[in-house]
């Protein structure tokens, strides 16, 4: 039973000023089992935030459905939708987005107060997973006296405290160095290895690596997607930028499969 | 020319801040140009009072011009600060595609003039319209006629011009050093950064409890009249003081107090808000402050001048209860006189024959003293200066009292009444139920009956009482039980009684002033001639002067507390559309986002109403205090007009508050 699936899932936006409707996206079906750890690829404007949007509920597919963890997406009347998003989805975003009027302890308690938890419990989850981001010591900090990093893995820890079904990530080492943002990504890899289930939005190949599977979006379509399988991370990096390559010089994927998909199809199937 | 063009460009981009600046400045143009023009007319308003009137009026309008140009200053100022602040990021962007200092400054300043071209354009154009329907609302107050016309005068309009020019000015030089002072690029980073929580200000916070409790406790404490008028502006200045120090750190405080409190501050409703209330305090606090104290003074200021407009006929019957009296020599001094009073009595008729006047009644007292009184129980005792400072003015039982011997009064009322030993007639114009009266250690005296009074009781709050003994010796008797202090002051004045007469009118009040000043001009043996119609005329134009003044200045008052709200919804709304945005993502939805953000604009907007309120309420028998050197004693009128006043601006303020929640929303969405 998969946690996250898109059966044919389209999404047209209409501009106020112009007749001609945008295709963001065109018939994606994906699906995120249970314990995976997906990036997803592409351009700025490939549709990747919007199809981030979608599984977050913050927007509506026009045509296709979203099932995430057993409930279809469109039945959540708007009244719900936040309180789902709430109980089953955590977010971390490219630049962060705590609040500065609160502190560390805060920050990460935030969805947990919004479901009204009760105080004790609050304070047993927050003390318990704070050490594993590295927070012990900081949760009375505020936002403005923390780097980067740290920041991050404050919001990475707003995210998990609700025990979410699904962490999305968008863009997620887009503000941080190369060196603090491959500690996160070795966070991220480590929560994946303890059960969490992680989609990742990102344009990073280096990102990307670290995931167990791939997928690449362009021109709001699903482009080709890489497996793991036994590959190392550096081997893995080397097909992503291949496949990027090909993408960026507008072949097919049939085309780029004569490259670099074909192998990634064969090891991806062998892994299964 | 080029940077006018760019400067017509930036206003029109930049709507939502400049047209309530360009309101803001026009209004203060236009209540600039009423003022002066009323001082500039001031003489011809007041055209048929005595000189003296007339200059004191001159006067007390400069002030309000004056009062009026310190507003407008400190008005432009903020107004023109939160300008520069919200434009930090277009001044930036010119920055960046080449604008140097110098071009910069040239723009704002250009900026500036176009505004002031139009503020003051404006501003002269309907301040004369305004200010000739002003003279037509102070013309009916005042009973001038309404066709009184009032020239055009280009004095006050050059002058309220030259002001407005003036501030402009001062705002030119004000960006021009800002612009020197900061790099926009810089400033735009340093927003963006976080900001810090603002620590708790112990020493402000101890300074602001002080203040407050002083400014409190001599509103409160401080009993007589005439004290209370000393401490007036005491007490004003600490309890802005302790408003401003406890909007600024007492709130801080206390909104981390609450997020000690574990159990109040982990709920969703409380969380966002006390953290938000922490941080946003120390910006917003003085301008919360300035709100509170804008609404305190525009309820003060209009319901103390109401209530003294109100007021005119208790001032006037405080003075003069007769429509008409005057003092006559008395029957045992006549010899000395020319006139006897039958004479006096025959002039006085003709001439108010010839002025059209009815005389309805005509009562002559001879008085063997006035002094006053305080009755409690069936004891009587000479007031003291206690008596008149209670809490609520003059403690009860205090009265004004004429003694007057049986023969007067028989004389006075044509009757032919007995009093036996320790007898005595009382009266007043409050009902006086005493069967006995005891003065001093004296023996109680027997009340036989009511004295009738020589003239209509009046609406004064100190009662008139009268006291009618049997004879001069039985009057001293009385008089000497007070103590040895006032033996001496009796024999001289009860051996010497005075006569006066009281007449009850009929016809209008003009001609009731022609026939006081006939009196007293023609030699008929009266002296300190008093017309109740000429008084109250004098009092009607001072109370609408004040009232008008008041409206003028309540409204500036009105106008500043507007523009304030305004600018902080702005400002607000623009710090909160990230944070909510935020919020959503985290899994708020939108509902409760909104309410989130109501609830905080609630506490945001209301605590300042809610304190303006209570500093008025404290105020008021402070205030009411000082009214009664007004001789205006009556404090359930003052309370229903205060909380009237409170009622009227409170659905302004509401109003207002939610025209620009509207432009808080817009910028949160």
């Amino acid at each position: 039973m998969p946690i996250l699936e898109l059966k044919n899932v389209a999404k047209t936006y209409h501009t106020r000023f112009n007749a001609n409707a945008v295709q963001a996206l065109t018939d994606i079906s994906l699906s995120v089992e249970a314990g995976e750890y997906v990036a997803i690829m592409g351009e700025s404007g490939s549709g990747k935030s919007t199809l981030l949007n979608l599984i977050a509920a913050l927007d509506k597919p026009t045509a296709g459905s979203i099932d995430l963890n057993g409930t279809e997406l469109s039945t959540i009347p708007e009244s719900r939708a936040a309180k789902f998003r709430r109980e089953h989805l955590g977010f971390v975003f490219q630049d962060f987005n705590l609040l500065d009027t609160f502190n560390v302890k805060d920050n990460i308690l935030l969805p947990l107060v919004l479901s009204k938890t009760p105080v004790p419990a609050m304070e047993k989850r927050v003390l318990a997973l704070a050490p594993q981001l590295g927070l012990a010591d900081k949760l009375t900090k505020f936002p403005y006296e923390l780097s980067g990093g740290q920041q991050q893995r404050v919001a990475a820890a707003r995210a998990l405290i609700t025990d979410p079904a699904l962490l999305l990530a968008d863009e997620p080492t887009g503000a941080l160095d190369s060196h603090t943002a491959d500690e996160l990504l070795t966070l991220f890899g480590k929560l994946n290895q303890a059960g969490q289930t992680i989609l990742m939005v990102t344009h990073s190949a280096v990102a990307a690596s670290h995931a167990q599977r791939v997928l690449f979006i362009r021109d709001g379509r699903l482009f080709h997607q890489l497996y793991r399988g036994d590959l190392s991370q550096d081997e893995l990096l080397v097909k992503i930028s291949d496949t990027m390559t090909a993408m960026l010089a507008k072949q097919t994927p049939t085309q780029a499969g004569k490259t670099a998909s074909a192998d990634a199809a064969h090891t991806g199937k062998e892994a299964d | 020319m080029f940077y006018f063009r760019l400067a017509a460009t930036n206003l029109r981009a930049h709507k939502r801040i400049f047209v309530p600046f360009l309101l803001a400045m026009t209004l203060l143009a236009i209540m600039n140009v009423i003022m002066l023009s009323v001082h500039a007319d001031a003489g011809a308003i007041f055209g048929n009072n005595g000189v003296g009137v007339q200059a004191a009026a001159t006067e007390m309008f400069k002030y309000g011009a004056i009062v009026m140009v310190i507003l407008g200053v400190i008005l432009a100022w903020y107004a023109n600060g939160f300008l520069l602040k919200q434009r930090t990021k277009q001044l930036a962007l010119y920055n960046v595609i080449g604008f140097g200092k110098r071009e910069l400054r040239l723009m704002v300043e250009a900026e500036l003039a176009l505004c002031a071209a139009i503020s003051i354009s404006l501003g002269v154009l309907l301040g004369i319209a305004f200010s000739r329907l002003s003279y037509l609302v102070l013309g009916k107050m005042l009973g001038v006629p309404g066709h009184v016309a009032f020239g055009l005068d280009a004095v006050p309009l050059l002058q309220a011009a030259g002001i407005i020019a003036l501030i402009y000015l001062l705002l030119v030089l004000l960006d021009a050093n800002w612009l020197r002072k900061h790099r926009p690029l810089e400033m735009l980073r340093a927003a963006s950064a976080g900001e810090r929580e603002p620590k708790t200000r112990w020493l402000l916070l101890i300074i602001g409890l002080v203040a407050l409790s002083a400014g409190y406790a001599a509103a409160i404490g401080i009993t007589d009249p005439l004290g209370a008028l000393q401490w007036f502006f005491i007490a004003v200045v600490l309890v802005i003081i302790g408003t401003y120090a406890l909007f600024i750190a007492g709130s801080v405080f206390i909104f981390k107090l609450l997020r000690k409190n574990k159990r109040y501050y982990y709920q969703p409703a409380h969380f966002i808000n006390v953290a938000n209330m922490i941080h946003r305090m120390r910006q917003n606090g003085a301008g919360l402050a300035s709100i509170t104290i804008l609404a305190t003074m525009t309820l003060v200021t209009i319901a103390t001048t109401i209530t003294l407009y109100c007021g005119v006929p208790q001032i006037v019957a405080a003075t003069d209860p007769a429509d008409l009296s005057y003092l006559r020599a008395t029957s045992a001094e006549t010899k000395k006189s020319a006139i006897t009073p039958a004479q006096n009595q025959a002039q006085v008729a003709a001439l108010a024959a010839k002025h059209h006047v009815k005389i309805v009644k005509r009562t002559v007292a001879t008085i063997s003293a006035s002094v006053p009184l305080r009755f409690v129980g069936n004891r009587v005792r000479l007031a003291s200066d206690q008596d008149y400072s209670g809490l609520f003015g003059p403690k009860p039982g205090l009265m004004s009292s004429d003694l007057m011997t049986l023969a007067h009064y028989n004389q006075m009322t044509g009757r032919h009444l007995q009093l036996v030993k320790n007898e005595i007639l009382l009266g007043g114009t409050r009902p006086l139920k005493q069967t006995t009266l005891q003065f001093g250690r004296a023996e109680p005296l027997r009340v036989r009956g009511t004295a009738k009074m020589a003239y209509q009781p009046n609406a004064a709050a100190m009662g008139n009482a009268l006291l009618v003994f049997k004879d001069e010796a039985a009057m001293t008797h009385a008089v000497r039980a007070f103590g040895s202090k006032v033996a001496h002051f009796a024999a001289a004045t009860l051996a010497a009684p005075q006569t006066t007469v009281y007449l009850q009118l009929k016809g209008t009040d003009q001609h009731q002033i022609a026939l006081t000043h006939a009196i007293d001009r023609t030699k008929l043996g009266a002296m300190n001639v008093r017309g109740a119609a000429d008084n109250r005329r004098t009092v009607l134009h001072w109370m609408s002067a004040f009232l008008f003044m008041g409206i003028l200045l309540g409204i500036m008052f009105i106008l500043a507390t507007a523009l304030i709200l305004y600018y902080k919804q702005v400002s607000e709304g623009l710090a909160d559309a990230k944070r909510y945005r935020i919020l959503q993502q985290v899994g708020l939805s939108e509902r409760e986002v909104k309410q989130t953000i109501n609830s905080q604009l609630l506490t945001l907007f209301y605590i300042p109403l809610i304190v303006a309120g209570v500093h008025t309420a404290i105020a008021a028998p402070f205030i009411q205090r000082v009214l009664t050197l007004f001789q205006i004693f009556n404090w359930g009128q003052f309370a229903g007009i205060v909380a009237a006043t409170l009622a009227v601006f409170a659905v302004l303020y509401v109003i207002m508050y939610k025209a620009t929640a509207q432009v808080y929303f817009r910028i949160v969405k």
